[in-house]
């Protein structure tokens, strides 16, 4: 390659991947992980997990902004944006988490996590390991919950965690079918999951590729409840000529929970056309479509509790409830070379989509347009220092999560026991048929997202700093417009309707906004096979009202939305729970003859917290007296050490890895919750990091 | 590359702080736990009787009749039959939605009371120049402002209690600012002041010691104040006197009912405001 090629490819590589951070199967068995996609994704810079379950939030964004991808159809869940699937670790060939929204192809407020999945080859591969670990090999109980010191509160669960995996592939037909296959059991405290993933891949001539993926992972819990889904999708992707290329996959996604399932389909087929014009294009051009539906049935019941010195009675209606959505994605994004030593990216994206409830109701339908544009420039022409800039937008148009809110859901009505009176009088009620209300002017969400990017080679090493600015406006929230509060908001003394019950409006707000600046310090190399080395330092602010995540969901906005109470909605103009100041990211691994030791270390300030006070007409610690950032978690820090070593010499083709993970190898027991009622246990520890624990793992590889 | 030029611009954005707040925006209602405890929770006034009519009166320690140096509170264009300050286009006030109306402009505290603080205040007259109503929310650099005018203290002095804005209260409260956040008060009026100003004029309350439910104690129910919010005579500060009904089971309601001679001045003084209508 000449050294303008080389520089050329360099700027192509740069401007494909400075928004993005890959961590290959390869990369990721070197380090130490509990071996889930969650653990990878957590990897990248300018990404954070505040509790968020296991999703994490992405450059500002909340945890059901993001999108995820699995061989290039997308998983996410239709509802509440979370991970949709779960996938055999085994299975994963590589994970990209794109954290911003420069690439047409893909609309997402937060991030993008592409998940690429082995697929087979003429060669024989095999891959077969089992791991234990959990509670009976940690030093300390594992999610318990409450774990104050000095003394544990819940006595450890003497159980070990299991996982066996197992995966294969290689040809069916050598040089036209393969197929990939990966299965795996997983054993965590009183749960069991069987994932499967299968992909085969058909090569019918020399222009046509055919791909065939599934996936299924059913969970039982302990309480016999069982969880999880299935997704397939097919592709074909067709060479018509040096020129062009199109493809074309469709697929379904199920997806279940106690008394809830989704049912998402679509269809996505795209054109990608190469040629000049003032320089060289490589334009692809698309059409993403879905259709979704979810289906809910609740039970009701009737529970007692205490308040105010009294009793409280609470009765749910039970319901059952379909909600449908739709939307389509159209973009065309080019990537043009005028020179060598400049790319421009430019794009362009239009969203549509729609939601009805249950009796039949639009409940948002909603479009955005999307323009995007990137450039990056070789400055010094030898491919070694690169700058870069991009602009995009990206709206969220898909209103399911307001559909499965602004339904006629079953009335929850309270009761306050009265002594005097000796019976149950009415305090106040919320869902029902008019117990929300629709925005027919909906803004679509939307993030506008500007970056500036400076890369250098340092010898083996690539160095970069990027700047991001992101404001993601008009976020989804449920406003409540029945109640009238007093001037302190401490109770209410009047309902708009004359009726004691709550209603909300679900809508998107001009006023709900969050704001996201960070500047990420990344050194990585991937040039040395023995060293892998990945180190990141990430300043960030993020601000704004929009601290509400997933409230909207079961009406649990009191304490949480700005929305709900008017006269605390000052309180969430502030850093947001997730605005984490400082972090610092190392994944590091050497090899040596068959010995291999590799590290994570995760280093991050404390959250914004703020002390909560009770409300009695809430019953529960809603009321704010301060910012939403009046007080900051302390710092965490986690070095985790895999040590491993492969019997490869004595085995020929084969390799056989005994591996012990050792996680918080200092023990640090660094604080991540903290009890922020105002009450005499405020302040008290509710969770720490999860104390020092083994992992033990034998692999066998072919 | 050296690292070394990263580092003072890693330092510099490290200490920066792009969150700006709103300006002008509030900062929520007072912190309830900041204000003594008879200033929050329920605050339920004693009843009394002036000239055989109620007279119920907010009651708050007293040490003595000296004004002392009350703290300044701001009122805006206090001689305005209305408020001069701007409303917001079409404003309409909407009781869900506001805390505050925003075609009033609340007075200033300068400070909040503490346990011994009197329930009085030096008022300072403001004259709106065309601000926006509530948007002078601090008295903190009122002054420096250039939309208002800020007076010189007109010797008012007011008895106005600041009370918790979520307070449980049976009277009408007015609404008022501290330090951006959110105050009540409870409207006493103002207290007449001796001709030099130091010490405040009080009016006599006359406690029965004995009533038809037992003997008398003041807030029993059974007080009997010399003039009414709006009377000749009144203030927000009270001079506690006793005397012996005649006839214990129908107490007197009026001040001219009770032998002056015979009452006793018990030499103690409590703040009992009353609050119009």
């Amino acid at each position: 390659m000449t050294r303008g090629g080389l520089a050329a490819a360099l700027v192509c590589a740069w401007a494909a991947t400075a928004a993005a951070q890959t961590i290959t199967a390869e990369q990721a068995e070197r380090v130490p992980t509990d071996r889930t996609l969650p653990a990878l994704v957590g990897e990248a810079a300018g990404v954070v997990a505040v509790d968020g379950d296991g999703n994490p939030q992405i450059r500002g964004g909340t945890l059901t902004m993001n999108r995820m991808f699995v061989d290039g159809f997308e998983v996410t869940d239709a509802i509440t944006g979370g991970f949709g699937a779960r996938l055999p670790f085994a299975a994963l060939a590589a994970v990209t988490v794109r954290t911003r929204a420069t690439d047409a192809e893909a609309a997402a407020l937060g991030g993008v996590v592409d998940v690429e999945t082995l697929g087979g080859g003429d060669r024989l591969h095999l891959d077969a390991s089992v791991w234990a670990g959990g509670a009976a090999l940690a030093a300390g109980p594992l999610d318990a919950g409450v774990r104050a010191r000095p003394v544990a509160m819940l006595p450890p669960m003497p159980t070990f965690d299991w996982q066996a995996s197992l995966a294969a592939g290689g040809p069916l037909v050598r040089g036209r079918l393969w197929y990939a296959l990966a299965v795996e059991y997983d054993r965590a405290g009183d749960a069991d999951a069987a994932l499967a993933h299968l992909r085969l891949t058909w090569a019918p001539g020399a222009r046509d590729v055919v791909t065939l993926s599934a996936n299924a992972d059913p969970l039982v819990r302990g309480d016999g409840s069982v969880e999880g889904g299935a997704f397939a999708v097919a592709r074909w992707e067709h060479a018509a000529g040096a020129r062009a290329t199109t493809r074309a996959q469709a697929g379904f996604q199920y997806e279940a929970l106690p008394g809830d399932t989704r049912l998402v389909a679509r269809f996505d087929p795209s054109l990608t056309l190469r040629g000049r014009l003032g320089g060289t294009h490589e334009a692809r051009i698309g059409l993403q479509s879905l259709l979704a539906v979810r289906d809910v049935d609740v039970a009701g019941g009737r529970a007692f509790v205490a308040a105010d010195g009294s009793y409280r009675r609470i009765d749910r209606d039970a319901w059952a409830l379909r909600q449908w959505g739709g939307g389509v994605g159209l973009y065309v994004q080019d990537r043009w070379r005028p020179w060598p030593r400049l790319t421009v990216s430019p794009g362009l994206r239009f969203d549509w989509g729609a939601a009805r409830n249950s009796v039949g109701e639009t409940v948002a339908s909603l479009w955005g347009l999307g323009p995007r544009i990137g450039a990056a420039y070789d400055a010094t022409g030898d491919g070694k220092t690169v700058v870069s800039f991009s602009y995009g937008r990206a709206s969220e148009t898909l209103p399911m999560l307001a559909a499965a809110n602004a339904d006629a859901r079953g009335v929850v009505a309270t009761y306050q026991w009265d002594p005097a009176a000796q019976r149950f009088l009415p305090l106040g009620a919320s869902g029902g048929r008019d117990g929300y209300r629709l925005d027919p002017h909906a803004t679509a969400p939307h993030a506008d997202e500007v970056t500036l990017g400076l890369g250098r080679a340092l010898g083996a090493l690539w160095a970069h700093v990027d700047y991001t600015y992101k404001r993601i406006a008009n976020v989804w929230d449920g406003v409540e417009v029945n109640q009238i509060w007093n001037p302190a908001g401490s109770d209410v003394v009047g309902f708009v309707d004359g009726r004691a019950h709550a209603v909300f409006q679900y809508t998107t707000p001009d006023a709900n906004w969050r704001a996201y600046h960070g500047l990420d310090f990344v050194v990585e190399t991937r040039a040395w096979s023995r060293l892998d080395l990945y180190a990141a330092y990430t300043v960030s602010w993020l601000y704004g009202p929009g601290a509400e995540e997933l409230g909207q969901v079961g009406g649990a906005e009191a304490g949480w939305s700005p929305f709900y109470n008017p006269r605390q909605t000052m309180f969430y103009d502030g850093f947001l729970p997730e605005d984490v100041r400082h972090v610092v990211k190392l994944r590091a691994s050497y090899d040596w003859r068959g010995l291999s030791l590799g590290t994570w270390l995760r280093y991050q300030s404390g959250a914004p917290a703020a002390r909560r006070y009770y409300n009695a007409f809430d019953g529960d610690f809603t009321t704010r007296r301060g910012p939403q950032d009046e007080l900051r978690l302390p710092d965490t820090l986690e070095v985790d050490l895999r040590v491993a070593y492969d019997v490869h010499a004595w085995l020929g083709a084969s390799h056989l890895t005994l591996v012990a993970d050792l996680f918080d190898l200092f023990g640090l027991d660094g604080v991540v919750a903290i009890d922020t009622r105002d009450l005499p246990s405020y302040g008290a520890v509710l969770r720490r990091q999860e104390p020092f624990r083994l992992q033990l793992g034998l692999r066998y590889t072919y | 590359m050296s690292a070394r030029p990263l580092l003072p611009l890693l330092l510099l954005v490290a200490a920066c702080d792009p969150h700006l707040k709103v300006p002008g925006s509030w900062d929520g209602p007072i912190d309830p736990s900041l204000l003594p405890a008879d200033r929050r929770g329920t605050i339920r006034p004693a009843m009394a009787t002036a000239g055989g009519l109620p007279a119920p009166y907010f009651a708050f320690a007293a040490g003595d009749d000296a004004v002392g140096a009350p703290a300044a509170a701001y009122v805006f264009d206090p001689a305005a039959a209305a408020a001069r300050c701007t409303p917001p286009a079409g404003y309409a006030y909407d009781a869900r939605r506001d805390a505050y109306r925003l075609d009033q402009q609340g007075p200033l505290f300068a400070a909040l009371p503490d346990g011994a603080s009197p329930p009085l205040w030096a008022r300072v007259p403001v004259t709106s120049n065309g601000e926006a109503c509530q948007s002078v929310i601090d008295a903190a650099g009122v002054g420096a402002r250039g939309d208002v005018l800020v007076g010189a203290p007109d010797g008012v002095l007011l008895a106005w209690a600041v009370v918790d804005p979520g307070a449980d209260v049976a009277a009408p409260l007015g609404l008022g600012w501290w330090a951006r956040r959110l105050v009540a008060y409870l409207d006493g009026g103002v207290a007449p002041t001796t001709a030099d100003g130091a010490h405040v004029v009080a009016e006599r309350l006359y406690v029965p010691t004995a009533t038809p439910d037992g003997p008398g104690a003041r807030g029993s129910g059974f007080d009997v104040l010399e003039a009414r919010r709006g009377e000749p005579g009144y203030s927000p500060l009270c001079r506690v006197w006793s005397f012996d009904p005649a006839d214990p089971q129908h107490p007197p309601t009026s001040a001219a009912d009770i032998d002056a001679a015979g009452a006793r001045d018990t030499g103690a003084f409590v703040w009992c405001l009353q609050v119009a209508e």
